[in-house]
């Protein structure tokens, strides 16, 4: 078989299977189980799905304009050209699959109804934490898409990145992990990221950073500055949920003494030490004493500082100095991205302080955690609520987790199909 | 040139068009002969059907205890949520084929056997349940002993009775559960019944015999829920089923009269049902033998048959084609125009049709008259009014002008070979429309030539304006100052079922404004986006509007089928109940737009289950507005899985809220959310004037997010703002509501008033209406009237009843609120009151011998007993 002919029948045979790989991706349906689909809010979907078909059409489309060069009788020059073109082909298949297959695998964690009640009350969290921020700032909040995982901490795809096919993303993908379903704050950490991103905050809150610590050791105003995106949504936590944050945040970062002591020069989070401390203060600097200093006691004890001697000691104890400031920076500094307002002026702290939270339980009477109204207004704050008695250790334990549980259940039920 | 008609000249060519640059073409035709002799035959044929037909009915005042027990049971059996209930069910019969049918009209005669198989199949599991309840209930209650059983007990085996519905819809759900209510008010009246004796009642037929009669009324019932789902109930449905109890109770049937009378875009099909299916229960049970009762189900199950008969002769139009399929053929009969070809013919043949879809006035007429002649009369003007639009090179420009005025904007790309149909769809809008706005064309001018030519000049006027694109409307006529127009909807379908106003306005809607306009039975839309979206309205809203209009026989919940917007879809199969009444204040007050409105009669506002083709809507487009539907069992019925009052057993609210209050529950089994359907509701009232019993009941519906706000208020010890709570949502909400719509929100237990409601009396005075009939629609208005006032005392009574019951018992009330339920019922029910004799006497005298003396005898009660009030978790009315 001639060269020629033979180049013809594998290109012609490879672009014919990438695009029936991609025929066979179209079929979104198949993709995510009937379930799972039915779980996910409409306007997701729709977008989603559009989305994938734009990708997909693209793919389609190179794949038959490949195709007819080919059927074009190309010489061995014009065979090579095509090679290439093949190559491209198989790459954006391979990316649209990458983009195509995180968002089924997101969808597909909506294994049941009761499951799907909870990751939509996830959802809602999610859009009610953003657009307690954003809607005053006239900005609108990008549709949200939990999901459930492995792991010990949660994360965020944003609204507005590049994804894998070069398409920008229009929905917010948080991954809520399975130990954390039922003390979901992290899930306001996660919107957090995307509303400094939206508002541009980071920039600004990095520089008031290394502004504001000047009279501090420079690498404290440095680390601190290089440290603003995750200071900024923990900030965007704490001022959604108060205390429950904080309590939240030191199971998840109580690991090794290594990994709560040490500090990467690129990584974005505060040495966890400096990081679990600055949320302390935080709860400290609204709401004066409280079981925060029984936290950080407890915290102090079982990392002790004094016991270690890693080589970010004494980075963290120059840290630590520099906290009260920081919190001031974060907290109640004016920024332009607020509208030249602080965080703490827009949501104001004081809603999820342990007294106003005790007089939310107390005004509602019992119907706070059944009745809809309630659950569909207080949401953030009933996540507070909870979060903050659990945060405390004391009482009923199991029984406060599957209250968070049924409230969450009912809530994502009642904005089923929306 | 003039047309001298009947007499009388009407130069028709010379009346202003309301278009922008269109003289109106004058042209020698044949219609002009056809329209002369129309008109010169007219006087003569004329004959008014209601003389002829009226008798006035023998009279039978005299109340036996059977009559009392008879209508104090109907009162029992009749449900304000049935009529959501089929509604809801016909949503999801028609949901089981219609997404299975691609083109409908292409099906022809095999669509609706396709359907009714399909029908069919969903109904399956529901006749298998209700079945199965009936023959267990029988099993129960049979044998001999039926006087034994005490109402206690009776309520004690229903609460036992349990079912696993797990494969149940949520509609299926509703309906087995409004099926196992009135199976349940048939023991309790059979076994009180059996109690009194023969000598009350007279000799009936022991239960179990009744309840399998019963059981063979299922699935008639549920052919007519199909025949509604697919617009085919027959319009004479509702005097029908009236009639049925009537007769019975030896009252005038004056059902000729009534049948004259009824208009279809005012009956309410869905009461119809339930009147009739609660008549024929009530018949079984009262039934004397196998032999009637055995007729009565016969009755029941071939009513449909002989009603759609009666239905199609009563027009006097033979030809019956479908109104899509007969606008299709226009259509295309306008496209395939010659030059200079006129377009009379084609509207001529389409006409029939659009008459005989649309307007029941007009359609009598014709009836009478000779339809051929007013129909060339209409083709000629009509052809003469459109013409000028119908060649291509004239069509092609409007239509791409009906694209640039926002087909796009709302979703939708017009392929290039389907564009001038745009044009053609408007010519055949306008016409339908034109046909549709003929209101009040009446007898009187049919006979005169030139009214009658006004009054389609002005209908004509209104229907262009809504259907051409604005730059073709002349500015004084334009309905909006934006550039809309209305088209028609699903497009690439084969049926329009509503239409769309390709302009979408954005809004802010400040608290003000939606404190003042009202939707749905005059609730505030403040209200609505409190109770649906849990809005906070004190702050402005922003929202994007967008506008629809009904066609005739269709309904609501069709819009969302096929609406993609966020929010209103198919998936959602509720989300139709965020479309509200586009009034002219709403228009007005929104929009700015008071033109775009309109104003429907007051049962058509009263509930978005009874709407008429012709009516607007809007849907709010609110960023993050999400419908709420609460995830409780609001069914009566017991699931094997979850707890009778919804609160899901073993876990820590259950616990809670039982610790909290005094609420017991019978069923503590494994955990599960009952199946559930409905949005979260906005404050609701109702008032039961038992005059049997000389009883009133005002139940007071509290939305969730009232009830809320209220108990914070009482929780914070705030007196004076729980106070003003109940004051803003009785006294100045919900008590005025019940004022304003006495006709819907107040059941009359009487045995003179079987329809149960006032809204069901025929009232309607009309100039033809015989000397007698006047005077019974007067006496009816004498009725409506002492209700009304009577309704406002007792109003009265409840608010400061209410008022005394939070200062002593509002514990009761936050238990209920703390309840998982949607809402909070309060019943306030005052018994044995003094006066109410008198008023049932005066109403018996003017439902027989009406005579102005007796109403001397008329004393409204001014001192009211101790109001007995019970709180309830959820919405349960009477």
């Amino acid at each position: 078989m001639p060269a020629t002919t033979a180049l013809l029948n594998s290109l012609t045979r490879q672009v014919n299977h990438w695009l029936q790989a991609a025929i066979r991706l179209s079929a979104f349906d198949n993709l995510a189980s009937a379930n799972a689909w039915y779980g996910v809010n409409h306007s997701i979907s729709a977008q989603l799905k559009s989305s994938f078909k734009q990708s997909i059409d693209e793919v389609i489309a190179l794949g038959n304009s490949l195709t007819g060069q080919l059927n074009n009788n190309a010489g061995e020059q014009e065979l090579r050209m095509l090679k290439r073109g093949l190559l491209q082909l198989r790459s954006k298949y391979l990316k649209t699959e990458e983009t195509i297959n995180f968002y089924t695998v997101a969808i597909n964690s909506r294994t049941t109804p009761g499951l799907s009640a909870i990751l939509r009350a996830c959802d809602v969290l999610c859009l009610k934490s953003m657009e307690a921020l954003l809607r005053p700032l006239g900005k609108q909040s990008p549709l949200v898409l939990t999901y459930m995982d492995k792991g010990i901490g949660a994360s965020i795809l944003k609204a507005g990145l590049t994804l894998w096919d070069g398409n920008t993303s229009t929905i917010a993908t948080i991954k809520v992990t399975y130990h954390n379903i039922s003390r979901p704050t992290a899930l306001i950490h996660e919107t957090g990221h995307q509303v400094a991103h939206i508002l541009n905050w980071t920039t600004e809150l990095s520089e008031a950073l290394a502004k504001g610590l000047s009279k501090h050791p420079e690498a404290v105003a440095h680390v601190f500055s290089s440290w603003a995106s995750e200071i900024a949504a923990d900030a965007f936590a704490f001022v959604h949920t108060g205390y429950a944050a904080t309590a939240s945040l030191n199971d998840v970062i109580s690991g090794e003494p290594f990994s709560v002591f040490s500090y990467h020069r690129n990584d974005p989070h505060p040495i966890s030490y400096v990081r679990l401390l600055l949320n302390t203060a935080m709860c400290r600097a609204f709401y004066g004493d409280g079981e925060w200093n029984n936290l950080e006691d407890s915290f102090k004890n079982e990392y002790d500082i004094n016991l270690v001697n890693y080589p970010s000691v004494k980075l963290i104890r120059m840290c630590v100095e520099a906290i009260p400031e920081a919190v001031d920076i974060i907290l109640k500094k004016s920024y332009s991205a607020f509208g030249n307002r602080s965080l703490s002026q827009l949501i104001s702290p004081e809603m999820v302080s342990p007294r106003e939270l005790e007089k939310l339980a107390y005004v509602a009477g019992p119907s706070l955690f059944t009745s809809h109204a309630w659950i569909n207004k207080e949401c953030i704050r009933l996540l507070a609520l909870n979060g903050y008695k659990i945060g405390t250790g004391k009482g009923n334990l199991p029984a406060l987790y599957k209250q968070q549980e049924e409230w969450m259940t009912m809530l994502g039920f009642a904005v089923e199909l929306n | 040139m003039n047309r001298s008609l009947n007499g009388s000249t009407a130069g028709y060519e010379q009346f202003e068009t309301p278009f922008t640059d269109i003289p109106v073409l004058k042209e020698q035709d044949e219609h002009t002969s056809l329209s002369n002799q129309f008109f010169n035959g007219f006087t003569g044929e004329i004959d008014s059907p209601f003389s002829r037909t009226y008798e006035p009915a023998s009279v039978n005042n005299q109340v036996s205890q059977a009559s009392e027990e008879y209508v104090d049971f109907l009162g029992e059996l009749n449900s304000q949520e049935f009529a959501e209930t089929i509604y809801n069910l016909a949503n999801e019969v028609e949901d089981s084929w219609r997404n299975k049918v691609n083109n409908e009209m292409a099906m022809g005669s095999n669509y609706i056997p396709f359907a009714t198989q399909q029908a069919q199949q969903y109904f399956l599991p529901v006749v298998n349940g209700t079945d199965a309840l009936i023959d267990r209930v029988t099993q129960h209650f049979s044998g001999n002993n039926l006087a034994d059983f005490s109402t206690n007990e009776i309520d004690l085996y229903f609460e036992s009775l349990s079912y696993e519905h797990d494969h149940y819809s949520p509609a299926q759900e509703q309906f087995f559960d409004k099926i196992f209510n009135k199976v349940k008010s048939v023991v309790k009246k059979g076994v009180d019944l059996a109690k009194k004796g023969i000598s009350a009642v007279g000799k009936i037929l022991p239960i179990g015999p009744v309840l399998q009669k019963i059981k063979g009324l299922i699935k008639p019932l549920l052919n007519k829920v199909l025949k509604f789902a697919i617009g085919k109930l027959p319009k004479n449905l509702q005097p029908h089923a009236k009639t049925l109890a009537k007769k019975f109770l030896n009252l005038e049937t004056a059902s000729d009269y009534e049948n004259v009378f009824s208009n279809e875009q005012d009956s309410n099909q869905l009461e119809a049902i339930q009147t009739e299916l609660d008549n024929h229960i009530a018949q079984l049970l009262f039934s004397p033998g196998e032999i009637e009762s055995n007729q009565l189900l016969s009755e029941y199950e071939s009513s449909l048959d002989q009603l759609e008969n009666e239905d199609y002769s009563a027009t006097g139009i033979s030809e019956n084609t479908p109104i899509h399929i007969a606008r299709q053929q226009f259509i295309n009969e306008l496209k395939n125009l010659q030059e200079g070809e006129s377009a009379a013919p084609a509207i001529e043949r389409f006409l029939p049709a659009a008459i005989l879809a649309l307007q029941p006035v007009i359609k009598i007429a014709i009836g009478i008259i000779g339809r051929q002649k007013v129909i060339n009369f209409l083709a000629g003007l009509l052809a003469k009014l459109v013409g000028k639009y119908v060649p291509e090179n004239v069509a092609k420009p409007l239509a791409a002008s009906i694209i640039d005025v926002g087909m796009s904007a709302i979703g939708f790309e017009i392929p290039q070979t389907q564009q001038a149909d745009l044009a053609y769809e408007a010519i055949a809008n306008t016409i339908e429309e034109t046909v549709q706005h003929l209101e009040g064309l009446d007898e009187a001018s049919m006979n005169d030539a030139e009214d009658m030519t006004l009054q389609l000049m002005e209908a004509f006027e209104k229907a262009a304006a809504s259907n051409f694109p604005p730059q073709y409307i002349k500015p004084s006529l334009r309905l909006s100052k934006q550039k809309g127009v209305w088209v028609g909807m699903p497009r690439g379908e084969a049926v329009q079922q509503y239409k769309k106003f390709t302009h979408v306005y954005d809004i802010s809607i400040d608290p003000r404004v939606a404190a003042t306009v009202t939707a749905f039975r005059g609730l505030p839309i403040a209200n609505f986006l409190k109770d649906k979206y849990g809005l906070d309205t004190s702050n402005t809203i922003k929202a994007k509007v967008h506008l629809y209009e009904l066609k005739k026989g269709s309904r609501l919940s069709i819009i969302s089928r096929y609406e993609k917007l966020p929010g209103l879809h198919q998936r959602q199969q509720n989300s139709w109940v965020q479309l509200l009444p586009l009034t002219q204040q709403a228009a007005s007050l929104l929009l700015n737009e008071p033109s775009l409105g309109r104003d429907e009669p007051k049962n058509k506002l009263a509930t978005r289950f009874n709407t008429a083709g012709g009516q607007r809507f809007y849907f709010l487009e609110i960023e993050g507005a999400r419908l709420r539907i609460p995830a409780v069992n609001r069914t009566v019925h017991a699931h094997k899985n979850s707890t009778q009052d919804g609160l899901l057993p073993g876990t820590e609210q259950e616990q809670l809220i039982r610790n909290a209050g005094t609420i017991t529950t019978h069923d503590h089994r494994t955990r599960r959310i009952p199946n559930t359907a409905t949005e979260s509701r906005s404050a609701d009232i109702q008032a039961v004037i038992n005059f049997i019993r000389s009883e009133i009941r005002i139940n007071y519906f509290f939305s969730e997010e009232d009830a809320k706000e209220l108990v914070e208020k009482l929780n914070r010890n705030d007196i004076i703002g729980a106070a003003g709570n109940i004051k803003r949502s009785v006294k100045n909400l919900l008590n005025k509501i019940l004022s304003k719509h006495i006709g819907s929100k107040v059941k009359i237990i009487h045995e003179a008033i079987p329809e149960l409601y006032l809204e069901q009396f025929d009232d309607k005075e009309d100039q033809f209406a015989p000397f007698d009939a006047i005077a019974k629609l007067a006496g009816n208005e004498i009725i409506s009237k002492v209700i009304e006032q009577l309704v406002n005392i007792v109003s009265s009574e409840a608010f400061k009843s209410i008022l005394a019951f939070f200062k002593a018992r509002a514990i009761e009330f936050k238990n209920a609120q703390a309840m998982p339920q949607d809402g909070v019922t309060v019943k306030i029910t005052w018994s044995k009151v003094q006066g109410m004799p008198a008023i049932r006497a005066i109403i018996n005298a003017i439902k027989g011998n009406f005579s102005i003396g007796s109403l001397s005898d008329l004393k409204l009660p001014s001192k009211f007993p101790t109001a007995e009030i019970k709180i309830l978790a959820d919405k349960k009315f009477d």
